[in-house]
């Protein structure tokens, strides 16, 4: 049984078919990427999966049970959580309670607990300060804890949206262009903290445009053109495949 | 709470409250004192919601609902007040519900017009209901809350307009910003301040946010309910006119002149904005535009309010640390 | 020398205190004869919906004051007082009413208060104003239970209650042809006052009641009431308890889909508010119980207030005369009184028997009906609309006891 599987997934806006009869599955502890133009369906199948959208047609199964119809936080609560492209994050709050947002699903969090907090509620909660530091720390940004996050540099904001995305302990970690937009330095420093994620045994989904990042790291990566799978296998077999050389990777400023 | 400057404050904020009546013992201001913690009870109420990013403009319909059901429970079914008190606030919140389950799937705007028509909806069914709402004539003759009398040891009787409506509003007051500011504290304030922000990111990190929009919402219209009741057993009338459109009005203009960002904000719109019209009575025809100006120069150089200036000014922190 | 000056000096204290204790003396009881202050505290919208009614009452009001000051006030007890109104704006809103009334009464300690219109606003106040036993004198038109149980609240307006059965029993005697109507009103507090006893004296007086239409405030289409009207086709519109800026417009629409019938209304409509949008030829014949300068039935003493109010303001406001008299009534009863305590005057008021107003002979009655005597009974006229003009053709006596009520609301 595979962990993920999508199962003749389709999506249109209007006339436009976004994702066209898309099948694929990901294994449990892999690394896959998906990767593939601009316009290529991407992010759309990135809602799709965290609930975001609805597909037209087709399934998504999660460890064996139809998700399809379910809504972001029933699927974050299965354990499938992403970060958004933009790195966007509660611009206006500290880093700090940024995370502590983020440990939603591990705190006491209901209205009750919040009118009568009892000491085990408080325990639980108390608790999630000290977790929140360790990730800051696993993260390198424990000393921007008290910095309001729209005044961070754009390296560290996304370090925090992953960290955002593990603070709801995923089963799954769905990092959309976790690397976009940065100099080398700061993607050398992801490519590493992906890396280190992966260590702990997280399943990773990743849409990325940085050839060398995601060849570096992906385990299998699919290949999207126009909301239709075009290639999937190894980093070595996508390299050589003459259908993706010619949809994609023939334009040079893509292998930089 | 182990903040020993909080529980200092606290305590004096307890202080000034119980001995207000001793400073203040004209019935006008006694009366402008009440009708400003009833405008707190509603604007706070309001705000919960507006924490989501939803504004609702049915705020006094629902304070309406709770006002005519506490009269009726009272006066019809004979109902002692202070069991239709709460009961007022249930039906208010059940109301709430029905409304908000199909209603709060809808942002922005639309939820705002459809609030704005179901205030609307109330209001006639309060005028053409007559047998029941007693229609445009209103009810009238409402009695006082029965006397709390424990045998031997005391007794509290509520005079028309006295001093011991002060204290209950009081009490009703404490309950309320008491609930208002652990939900503002805790992680479930959080969460709904996230949704306000970024509603995508919060529904991927788990948090629901219909759940949290109708909870927000049923328990604003519970407290609404409940400022209803008190206020028909205080003024002994209640109409269909005092519940219309400019009062929901009144709530929003409260909510964000003062700030929805903290309770204290509501705080400080509510008292401002029950003592300008005071102040500008003198200024007769030319009281509507002052109010007007005011409003519009607090939304123009004050874009988070007046408690959100203040907190610029004063740096006060924000939270850091763990909520409770 | 010396001594001599020392003497001098004492001698010129000594005269001075004395001047000035008798000049203590001499001035302090002509200060005493200054004439002192009565106030009243007046409530009356004057912004919002019912500014045109609050700005007529306040003008009217200051208008009797006048008068009466200029007469030298009142004196009680060998002293004089003048008068003195404080105007509070109430938004015809009842929580609005308490606030003036609270600051009236309580800050700016006002003895007597005149004036609130709405019925919102009136039974609002009434809690206060009965705990405080302080005198009111209210204009309200609706709410049969408003005088019930109130010991300090007098009514100077007559409600259609009591004057629409002598309005139509005129109608009825002068148009006999006149048998059916429908009855249209506004959905508020004095939309259904005028229902009901515009119906119950219709009803009673043989006529037949098609039916009763409400319209929101604020409504600019009546063309779906209109059809649903016409075709009932009634031989007269009974529009009693419609604001003007409604009516006229209903006029208009009525007159343009083709209805050629007789328009009635119990209470008043300004031609001039009427005619520039319903279109003067429309309006032409309208019965109805305003009160204008003109006509062969306007009493004299109405005529001279008319003359005094256009002097004095420059304009005519149709709802002036029916205030002007509720300060002459509040100081006939306390020359009665020859008190200021506000329980002595409400008896005085209570115990008058019939006097003058500008609209002729008065008396307070109501006790079948209200358990007290706190309302007024005055002539009311019966008026047309005549080139463009509002003709007073008589003045009709109201009853005091009205006929059985028929609960209209109840009826499709």
């Amino acid at each position: 049984m595979a962990f993920l599987e999508i199962r003749d997934l389709a999506k249109n806006f209007g006339g436009l078919e976004a994702i066209n009869r898309l099948s694929f599955h990901v294994s449990q502890g892999e690394i896959l990427g998906v990767i593939g133009p601009n316009g290529a369906g991407k992010t759309t199948l990135f809602n799709l999966i965290s609930g975001h959208l609805k597909p037209s047609r087709g399934n998504i199964i999660f460890q064996g049970e139809d998700i399809t119809a379910e809504k972001p936080h029933a699927i974050a609560r299965r354990g499938i959580v992403r970060t958004f492209q933009s790195s966007s994050l509660f611009d206006s709050k500290t880093v700090m309670e940024n995370l502590l947002v983020a440990f939603h699903l591990e705190a006491r969090s209901g209205f009750w607990d919040s009118v009568f907090p009892t000491r085990s509620v408080r325990d639980v909660n108390a608790g999630l300060d000290e977790k929140a530091i360790d990730l800051l720390d696993f993260l390198g940004l424990s000393r921007s804890r008290n910095e309001t996050v729209k005044n961070l540099p754009h390296g560290h904001r996304r370090s925090l949206g992953i960290a955002m995305a593990l603070a709801a302990s995923p089963e799954l970690l769905m990092l959309d262009e976790p690397v976009g937009g940065m100099n080398p330095r700061e993607k050398e420093e992801m490519t590493a903290l992906i890396g280190k994620i992966r260590q702990q045994g997280k399943t990773i989904l990743i849409v990325e445009h940085n050839m060398r990042v995601v060849m570096s790291l992906c385990d299998r990566i699919i290949v999207l053109n126009f909301g239709n799978k075009i290639a999937e296998g190894s980093p070595a077999e996508i390299k050589n495949d003459p259908e993706v050389i010619k949809a994609y990777l023939g334009r040079k400023h893509y292998a930089d | 709470m182990s903040n020993p400057l909080k529980i200092f404050t606290s305590l004096g904020a307890l202080a000034a409250m119980l001995m207000l009546p001793w400073v203040i013992t004209d019935p006008r201001y006694r009366d402008l004192i009440i009708t400003m913690g009833i405008y707190f009870i509603l604007a706070s109420g309001l705000r919960l919601i507006m924490s989501v990013g939803q504004v609702s403009f049915a705020q006094a319909a629902f304070w309406g609902i709770g006002a005519y059901s506490s009269a009726i429970l009272v006066m019809k079914a004979g109902l002692s007040f202070w069991l239709s008190l709460p009961l007022s606030g249930i039906i208010s919140a059940f109301i709430a519900l029905l409304i908000g389950y199909p209603c709060l799937r809808l942002k922005g705007p639309y939820f705002f017009i459809i609030t704005m028509s179901f205030g609307e909806v109330a209001r006639l069914v309060f005028t053409s209901w007559i047998d029941l709402f007693g229609g445009t004539n209103g009810i009238s003759g409402i009695p006082a809350p029965d006397p709390i009398t424990i045998s031997g040891v005391f007794s509290i009787s509520f005079p028309p307009r006295g001093v011991e409506f002060y204290y209950l509003l009081m009490l009703l007051i404490i309950v309320s910003f008491f609930v208002m500011y652990r939900i503002e504290r805790s992680h479930f304030g959080k969460a709904c301040g996230a949704i306000r922000e970024f509603d995508d990111l919060a529904a991927s990190l788990g948090i629901n946010i219909m759940r949290h929009s109708i909870i927000l919402f049923v328990v604003g219209c519970f407290f609404a309910g409940i400022a209803g009741s008190f206020y028909a057993h205080y003024m002994t009338y209640i109409g269909p006119g005092y519940f219309s459109f400019h009062e929901s009005l009144l709530f929003l203009i409260i909510a964000v002149i003062g700030g929805t960002e903290s309770i204290f904000g509501i705080i400080i719109g509510a008292v401002l904005l029950t003592i300008l019209p005071e102040f500008t009575r003198e200024a007769k025809q030319f009281e509507s535009i002052i109010y007007g100006a005011f409003v519009l120069v607090v939304l123009l150089f004050m874009p988070s309010g007046i408690w959100g200036m203040l907190k610029k000014i004063f740096r006060i922190k924000p939270l850091s640390k763990s909520y409770i | 020398m010396r001594g001599k000056m020392r003497g001098r000096g004492i001698c010129f204290s000594v005269a001075f205190v004395f001047l000035a204790g008798l000049m203590f003396v001499l001035f302090s009881p002509a200060q005493a004869a200054e004439p002192k202050t009565i106030l009243i505290g007046d409530s009356n919208p004057l912004t919002g919906g019912g500014a045109y009614w609050g700005i007529g009452s306040k003008n009217a009001l200051d208008l009797a004051m006048d008068k009466c000051n200029k007469a030298g006030g009142v004196t009680i007890k060998g002293q004089q007082y003048l008068f003195k109104i404080i105007h509070e704006d109430d938004k015809y809103k009842g929580s609005e009413a308490v606030k003036a009334i609270n600051k009236l009464i309580f800050t700016d300690k006002v003895q007597f208060i005149v004036g609130p219109l709405g019925t919102a606003a009136v039974k609002a106040v009434q809690p206060i104003t009965e705990a405080q036993k302080m005198v009111m004198i209210i204009d309200t038109y609706a709410g049969p239970d408003i005088l019930r149980n109130m010991n300090y609240t007098f009514r100077a307006m007559v409600p259609p209650t009591h004057f629409a059965p002598s309005f139509f029993k005129w109608v009825k005697d002068k148009h006999p042809q006149l048998k059916t109507l429908i009855h249209i009103a506004a959905n508020d507090a004095t939309g259904w006052g005028a229902t009901n006893g515009d119906n119950d004296a219709c009803h009673a007086l043989g006529m037949k009641v098609l039916g009763s239409e409400f319209f929101e405030r604020g409504s600019t289409d009546f063309t779906a009431m209109v059809t649903r009207i016409l075709s009932q086709n009634p031989d007269f519109l009974s529009m009693g308890g419609s604001p003007p800026g409604e009516a006229a417009l209903l006029i208009k629409q009525a007159r343009e889909m083709g209805y050629k019938g007789r328009i009635i209304h119990s209470g008043m409509l300004e031609p001039s508010q009427l005619g520039p949008i319903a279109g003067w030829e429309n309006i032409e014949g309208i019965i109805q119980t305003g009160i204008g300068p003109e006509g062969p039935g306007v009493p004299k003493a109405m005529k001279q207030y008319f003359i005094d109010y256009e002097a004095k303001y420059g304009n005519v406001n149709s709802f002036a005369p029916y205030i002007y008299d509720m300060f002459d009534i509040l100081v006939m009863g306390i020359k009665k009184a020859n008190s200021l305590d506000s329980t002595k005057v409400r008896d005085a008021i209570e115990q008058m028997d019939e006097f003058d107003t500008i609209w002729g002979k008065a008396r307070w009655g109501g006790k079948e009906l209200y358990g007290n005597n706190h309302q007024l009974f005055r002539p009311t006229p019966v008026s047309i609309i005549k080139d463009k003009k509002l003709i007073c053709l008589e003045m009709v006596t109201p009853q005091e006891v009205p006929p059985p009520s028929q609960e209209w609301h109840n009826r499709k």
